[in-house]
């Protein structure tokens, strides 16, 4: 049946939150499915084109034939849709990860960053579950905010978390990985060694808490 | 008190080496004068901590008046901080941009970039910043004194939560609806510059995107992405202006009909109404109705 397919991959997305929900794993993209949709509806267009060719003036008057076609478009249209919307969301997605991440795209693009999750083995980091488009998309998207936000770096890093106010200005961490000899803002050397503590000023260190090197106790 | 101790290369190249260390160091000569120098900045900065308003405020205690101690003791809905209409203007910045930052995100729509506020904010938070480093590097500098630094340091972090909160609540609506803002010249009027830019290069972005994952495997006549849906659902979106909000009006704002065949709701001074937000759309712009 038409569209089975693109029903197949729309349901999939909408029940699984993995999509949107940053802290689970991407799903792998569907590329088999895309490209069989994509399939299905090259022939849909193909076929509607031959009715309309070899019919031609007498088209209207077939009502069996018009009906055909109309199924036809419509299902064509709709696999579209349904692309279209799977792709959206992902897109929405790889956004939000981005934005957690701090705009970290190194970071977030190595295994490191979904050593935690990789539960599921069909994608096991995040740059394997992205097809090369939105590889691409998310380079493209990196350059983008890194460029608006340049305008305010002097002052502020608009990439830092927003979930809540800020509380506290100082904050206790705990090094959960070695990171080496850090610059803080104020000109301090602060050497993260595995299992040290600190007591240090949250904007500094907030990158390195997002990024897993930190741990607030 | 080592987290004070932090020397920026700034202060050390003025005060010269003598002042590394201690918080509360020797008042030799170098001390006493680095610490008249600073001295008026420090005042200034214990005045404004004084009533308690936002530390931003260095250009003289006018901006805020009676209205900012109510907003702290009854609460932010209360007649009294909240009614007269026109104290929008004599707002500090960081209550003016409290109150941006809520509007925006409490509509559908985008509404006008505040890009004097935001760039009034920023040099102020860059000069304080300036002025904190300065002040922490100084020996002359009290214990007490290093307390409030901290509160003023933390009532900036404050400050920077709500410009990045304001920013990016825009940004997201801006990518939301940017293929809609690429043909609707009254939101291009409404952002800045730089946002004009993101919105259309994300807009390419995203269109690029599509046609290389998709489009491009399709027959040629569905490779557009900006026509109608068989239910007319556009394929562009836009802002929903049915969207209710939550508003409380400053002033009256005369009557308003809901919908059709219904009475029409008087929306009076002092009154709280959730309505879509295309009926009151004027109002708030006006600043009349304020979005909770």
């Amino acid at each position: 049946m038409h569209g089975d397919l693109a029903l197949q991959l729309v349901t999939g997305s909408y029940r699984s939150t993995q999509a949107t929900a940053p802290q689970l794993p991407l799903p792998k993209y569907a590329l088999p499915l895309i490209l069989a949709i994509c399939l299905e509806t090259r022939q849909l267009g193909a076929a509607i084109q031959a009715a309309t060719e070899t019919h031609g003036s007498a088209l209207s008057q077939d009502n069996a034939l018009v009906c055909a076609l109309t199924v036809q478009h419509l299902a064509a249209r709709r696999n579209k849709r349904c692309l279209l919307a799977y792709l959206h969301s992902r897109l929405g997605g790889i956004k939000e990860r981005w934005w957690d991440a701090g705009g970290a795209l190194a970071y977030l693009l190595s295994p490191a960053a979904s050593a935690n999750v990789s539960a599921d083995v069909d994608a096991p980091d995040l740059r394997s579950a992205l097809s090369p488009q939105e590889l691409d998309f998310m380079r493209g998207y990196n350059s983008l905010v890194l460029d608006y936000k340049s305008d305010f770096l002097d002052v502020l890093d608009l990439a830092a978390p927003i979930d809540r106010p800020p509380g506290e200005l100082m904050v206790d961490v705990r090094v959960l990985k070695d990171a080496g000899e850090v610059v803080l803002e104020g000109g301090e050397r602060v050497e993260f060694i595995k299992g040290d503590r600190f007591r240090l000023e949250r904007s500094q260190v907030e990158r390195l808490i997002v990024q897993g090197f930190l741990e607030e106790v | 008190m080592s987290f004070y101790g932090g020397d920026d290369g700034d202060g050390s190249a003025r005060w010269g080496s003598s002042s590394r260390g201690g918080s509360a160091g020797p008042s030799n000569i170098t001390g006493i004068t680095a610490g008249t120098g600073s001295r008026p900045f420090l005042s200034r900065l214990e005045d404004s901590m004084a009533g308690s308003p936002p530390p931003n405020n260095y250009d003289g205690g006018g901006g805020y008046g009676g209205g900012g101690r109510h907003f702290d003791e009854e609460g932010v809905f209360s007649a009294e901080a909240l009614s007269p209409g026109p104290e929008e203007g004599e707002l500090d910045d960081l209550r003016r941009l409290g109150r941006v930052w809520v509007r925006e995100r409490g509509t559908p729509d985008i509404l006008a970039w505040e890009g004097d506020l935001i760039d009034s904010l920023l040099d102020k938070l860059e000069q304080q910043q300036k002025m904190l480093a300065t002040l922490r590097a100084d020996p002359a500098t009290s214990e007490e004194e290093h307390f409030r630094l901290v509160l003023v340091q933390t009532e900036m972090e404050r400050a920077k939560y709500l410009v990045r909160s304001y920013v990016r609540t825009r940004l997201h609506k801006i990518e939301k609806y940017s293929q809609h803002i690429g043909n609707s010249p009254e939101l291009q009027a409404h952002l800045s510059g730089a946002e004009l830019q993101h919105a259309r290069r994300y807009a390419d972005l995203v269109a690029s995107h599509f046609q290389h994952s998709v489009l491009d495997s399709l027959p040629e006549w569905m490779r557009r992405t900006d026509e109608m849906t068989n239910d007319g659902v556009s394929m562009v979106s836009t802002p929903n202006v049915d969207t209710p909000v939550l508003v409380y009006c400053r002033k009256d704002c005369g009557e308003i009909t809901v919908g059709r065949g219904e009475l029409p709701v008087q929306l009076n001074e002092g009154t709280t109404h959730l309505v879509r937000y295309h009926l009151v759309k004027r109002w708030i712009e006006l600043g009349w109705a304020e979005v909770l």
